[in-house]
């Protein structure tokens, strides 16, 4: 990657003056991973930023080439490490197009509840790193504590506290105890007494206004342009979720859910206020999912008889064949394409990440704002380099 | 002070000089070790009432209860912690800048009333005093961060030096309102006039306004939060001392946690009534007629000590550092509740709210003044 | 007019809205509603389902092989001599290095001798230790020497050349025992 142009005088004055090259990261406290901005300064304000890639690669789609369906299922937990369980239910419905597998009714509902389960959490950390990037360092332990009760519960089905490897092609692992649902409607009790605290600490803050409002405005057709999705396109005003206008799990059609989007609260429509309220407001939004959901969880069978047996002898595809099923994750549309030859493995498997799109916009949005701004908006689009780089 | 050089004089018969040498000489090794005590036990207090606001513990482990020996053990790890100083870094200016800003602040404690007569030298300008010397730590700050070499030092450093340097306007500005009231600069008036006529702050409708004023613009003289951007975690790694360690970065630790006492103890002495309780109850921190210091300096014999005066005297730094403990948790308090504000707001904040304010004030409070309206106001 | 206005609603605002953010996180200063446990004094406990360290059940495993097949990064590694029905084992190691605990080999096993525990607790000194072994004996045991009567002499058992795996294992071994224990019990 080429470096950043340097001029050394300023015509406009008679001061000699040079442009600051600033290096944000790749060792940063708010760059959400090994993420690099090179960025030209001008005393304060960025005049021109450059994002670089790639310090994650860990070729996720080539080793896919390599394994089986199933085995591909916990790199996939790896690649967005936040939400686990949306990456899993992403490549599970790819797996389940490509061979033609059905799902039963009990594993769809459990499917939901836990990917819903999962975008709280991830929203979580968005919410509580974003207060420590504009220097609230406060609301990120609130927000964990709310985490550790979800890491807890969704401990309890699948047996690890992040990387859950629980939603497999063909249902789900293991069913839930008994108790179980019980304390998941217990915890959307909690939550929402919660929640209502987060906003008297950070979203009403007039400092934290101040410093998120008007600021990292994207419009709606550079937000479309650049096929950024999920919190970032609907803080844009977009009223676009693939759960409700694409639903990918049957029971999403049989509940009741708003999709927020920006409305310029606070100063214009997509800026950085937005797209955090958005995601406040969908943390509530799939509180209210997940109550309908332990509501009208059937009963029966979590894994495909088919599937049983797919532990045991890696299945195959069709010649031929392919597929592409995408999901919502809490940070936008995660896609998965896998092409088939026959064998146990597909010869080709593409992952489209969302926060790659969404991150693409930064170079757009940094120049003109100051190095205390750029912290924000880069935290704003709540990126996970896990999945930027796979 | 005196007394205390006559006690010297007494007891080891030395000449006035030597004994004034020797007086100086334990008084402000004294404050140095009263400092770093404090300065320790601030940092256990930063890290345990932090914790307990983020809902978790804090140090736990080292020394048993609470964790207690946490500080002393940092800062046994500080001292032993390798020497860096970064490749085409100022050598001089690294080396003296965590010293220039450790004592810039410290000497600001020589005119700090603890009692009636415990003070170090109570300066005639004592107010003019501590805000002067208060700002040769901007100096250091700004030496650290330019010396470091490092981009993210400077930020810190250039930033720092429009923050403090702006927000000693309003901090000035909003000292002028008591200091109009008592009619005087030296700090040890303050207290006798706040014991005979009620603390200042409650004494006209603009002495909390100019409290708040001065509470708010010393944080960013502190480089407190909200307005740590000096320092800011979360964009400059640690701004200005983010190429220090060791030793040299447990003097930029210490300073900010003096400094933090220092402007408290203003804070106290001036508005909050200093060493005296509320209504001069008992008469804490006034000093006895006959007190231990003229019996061991034989001026007086044992029988004729006021024990119960000398108690009460005493008793005067027990009610003025509570005090400014209570300013010190509302500093940290505030910390870890409000978030950061941007370089440009921060301007805004000090230049276009708290200076008006801090002159309305002054303004208001002369009028009260000339016109006889204060609460138990001066004759 | 309304810049003035402005200018009093931001103070009122600021100072509105950062008392009532010292009044949210006074109220949990006050309250003693951490969740901290501290660790190692306190520890928590798992649900049965953790996946934790690997322990093998060596008298039911008929090394078939699935489990290692079914492992995404290849970190097990098997090694026995078949005499017809019985096994004279040599090796069954896990490389802890590589193992990322994804469960995928505990399903395929047909007889269900390979579990997942909860011991977590799994750092050692060196990278060279964390191969475990997950063998409670190598070679054949007296009863399957028995068995083997009149074929040809087999090498006497020895307990597992890492003494039982080591720290690890003999932990992993005693929780086994309770389990059974357990099982006996009910």
């Amino acid at each position: 990657m080429e470096a950043l142009e340097m001029y050394t005088t300023d015509e406009r004055s008679d001061v000699y003056t040079e442009e600051l090259k600033l290096n944000l990261g790749p060792q940063h406290p708010s760059t959400h991973g090994v993420l690099r901005v090179e960025l030209k300064m001008d005393g304060e304000i960025i005049t021109d930023s450059r994002c670089d890639i790639g310090y994650l690669h860990r070729c996720a789609e080539k080793i896919g080439e390599n394994v089986t369906y199933l085995q591909f299922t916990p790199y996939t937990d790896r690649m967005d490490y936040l939400a686990s369980m949306n990456n899993n239910l992403a490549w599970s419905l790819t797996v389940e197009k490509l061979m033609g597998l059905e799902v039963p009714e009990r594993a769809q509902w459990l499917r939901m509840i836990c990917s819903e389960l999962n975008r709280i959490a991830s929203h979580l950390i968005a919410f509580g790193t974003y207060g420590i990037d504009i220097g609230a360092n406060t609301p990120f332990f609130y927000a964990f504590r709310e985490r550790e009760s979800i890491m807890q519960l969704l401990e309890r089905p699948s047996g690890a506290r992040m990387l859950y490897n629980y939603i497999q092609p063909g249902g789900v692992r293991r069913d839930v105890d008994d108790n179980w649902i019980g304390d998941v409607l217990a915890f959307c009790d909690e939550f929402e007494k919660r929640w209502a605290e987060y906003n008297t600490l950070l979203s009403n803050n007039y400092i934290f206004i101040k410093r998120t409002a008007n600021i990292g405005i994207l419009t709606q057709s550079m937000a479309l342009d650049y096929g950024c999705t999920g919190p970032v396109l609907r803080g844009s005003g977009v009223r676009w979720d693939l759960r409700r206008d694409v639903p990918y799990l049957e029971p999403y059609d049989e509940v009741d859910f708003d999709v927020p989007v920006g409305e310029g609260t606070h100063g214009a429509l997509g800026d950085c206020w937005d797209r955090y309220w958005v995601r406040m407001r969908e943390m509530m939004e799939s509180i209210r999912i997940i109550r309908q959901g332990c509501a009208k969880l059937p009963g029966g069978e979590v894994m495909t008889k088919k599937q049983t047996s797919m532990y045991k002898s890696p299945m195959k595809a069709a010649e031929g064949a392919h597929a592409y099923m995408r999901c919502e994750n809490p940070r936008g549309e995660l896609a998965f394409y896998a092409v088939s030859e026959g064998g146990t493995s597909p010869i080709r498997l593409r992952a489209r990440a969302p926060s790659f799109c969404n991150l693409a916009v930064l170079d757009q949005l940094l120049p003109g704002t100051m190095l205390g701004d750029g912290v924000a908006i880069i935290g704003s689009l709540d990126i996970v380099l896990g999945e930027v780089d796979r | 002070m005196q007394g205390l050089i006559d006690v010297f004089a007494n007891l080891l018969g030395t000449g006035p000089t030597l004994s004034m040498v020797l007086a100086y000489f334990v008084c402000i090794h004294s404050l140095i070790g009263f400092i770093t005590i404090y300065a320790m036990f601030a940092i256990w207090m930063e890290r345990k009432v932090a914790a307990h606001i983020q809902v978790r513990l804090g140090p736990m482990e080292t020394g048993g209860w609470h964790g207690w020996a946490q500080s002393p053990a940092d800062a046994l790890k500080l001292l032993f912690k390798e020497d860096l100083i970064p490749a085409g870094a100022n050598k001089f200016l690294f080396w003296i800048a965590p010293a220039l800003v450790f004592c810039g602040v410290f000497t600001g404690f020589i005119v700090v009333p603890f009692a009636e007569g415990i003070q170090i030298v109570d300066l005639e300008l004592g107010v003019f005093f501590i805000v002067a010397i208060a700002s040769v730590e901007v100096i250091g700050v700004i030496m650290a961060g330019w010396s470091s070499n490092s981009k993210y030092s400077l930020f810190g450093a250039v930033r720092e030096a429009a923050q403090v340097v702006s927000y000693e306007l309003p901090s000035a500005t909003a000292l002028l309102p008591p200091v109009l009231i008592v009619g005087s600069l030296t700090l040890g008036d303050f207290n006798t006039f706040q014991a005979e006529h009620g603390w200042l702050i409650l004494h006209n409708p603009f002495m909390p306004i100019a409290a708040l004023i001065f509470f708010i613009s010393s944080l960013a003289g502190c480089k407190r939060a909200p307005f740590d951007l000096p320092e800011a975690e979360s964009e400059l790694v640690s701004g200005f001392h983010t190429e220090y360690s060791g030793m040299r970065f447990s003097f930029f630790g210490l300073e900010e946690f003096v400094s933090m006492f220092l402007v408290s103890a203003v804070t106290a002495t001036l508005f909050f009534g200093g060493y005296t309780l509320p209504f001069d109850l008992l008469s804490i921190g006034a000093a006895p007629d006959v007190s231990l210091f003229d019996w061991l300096s034989g001026h007086a014999e044992l029988g004729q000590v006021d024990i119960l005066g000398s108690l009460t005297h005493l008793a005067g730094p027990a009610v003025f550092i509570v005090k400014v403990f209570v300013f010190i948790f509302i500093q940290m308090w505030l910390r870890w509740t409000l978030p950061r504000l941007r370089v440009d707001q921060v301007m805004v904040l000090g230049y276009k709210f708290l200076l008006p304010w801090a002159l309305f004030t002054v303004v208001g409070t002369a009028l009260f003044e000339g016109l006889g309206w204060g609460w138990c106001s001066h004759s | 007019m309304g810049s003035v206005r402005d200018y009093f609603a931001s103070i009122g605002n600021g100072l509105g809205s950062a008392v009532k953010g010292m009044g949210v996180t006074l109220r949990h200063l006050t309250q003693e509603d951490t969740i901290t446990l501290l660790y190692p004094h306190e520890r928590r406990e798992m649900p049965p389902t953790y996946r934790g360290l690997h322990i093998l059940e060596q008298d039911k495993c008929i090394d078939c092989g699935l489990c290692a097949k079914a492992c995404p990064v290849d970190c097990i590694e098997i090694e026995a001599e078949h005499h017809g029905r019985v096994l004279e084992w040599a090796k069954f190691t896990i490389d802890y290095k590589k193992c990322i605990f994804c469960e995928l080999c505990i399903p395929p096993c047909p007889v269900k001798c390979i579990h997942m525990t909860s011991e977590y607790e799994l750092a050692t000194d060196s990278p060279d230790t964390m191969a475990e072994d997950l063998l409670t004996w190598t070679g054949l045991r007296r009863e399957d020497q028995e068995k083997l009567e009149g074929k040809a002499k087999p090498k006497p058992a020895a307990p597992a050349a890492s003494g039982g795996g080591g720290d690890l294992q003999s932990r992993v071994a005693a929780m086994l025992a309770k389990k059974k224990a357990e099982k006996g019990e009910d």
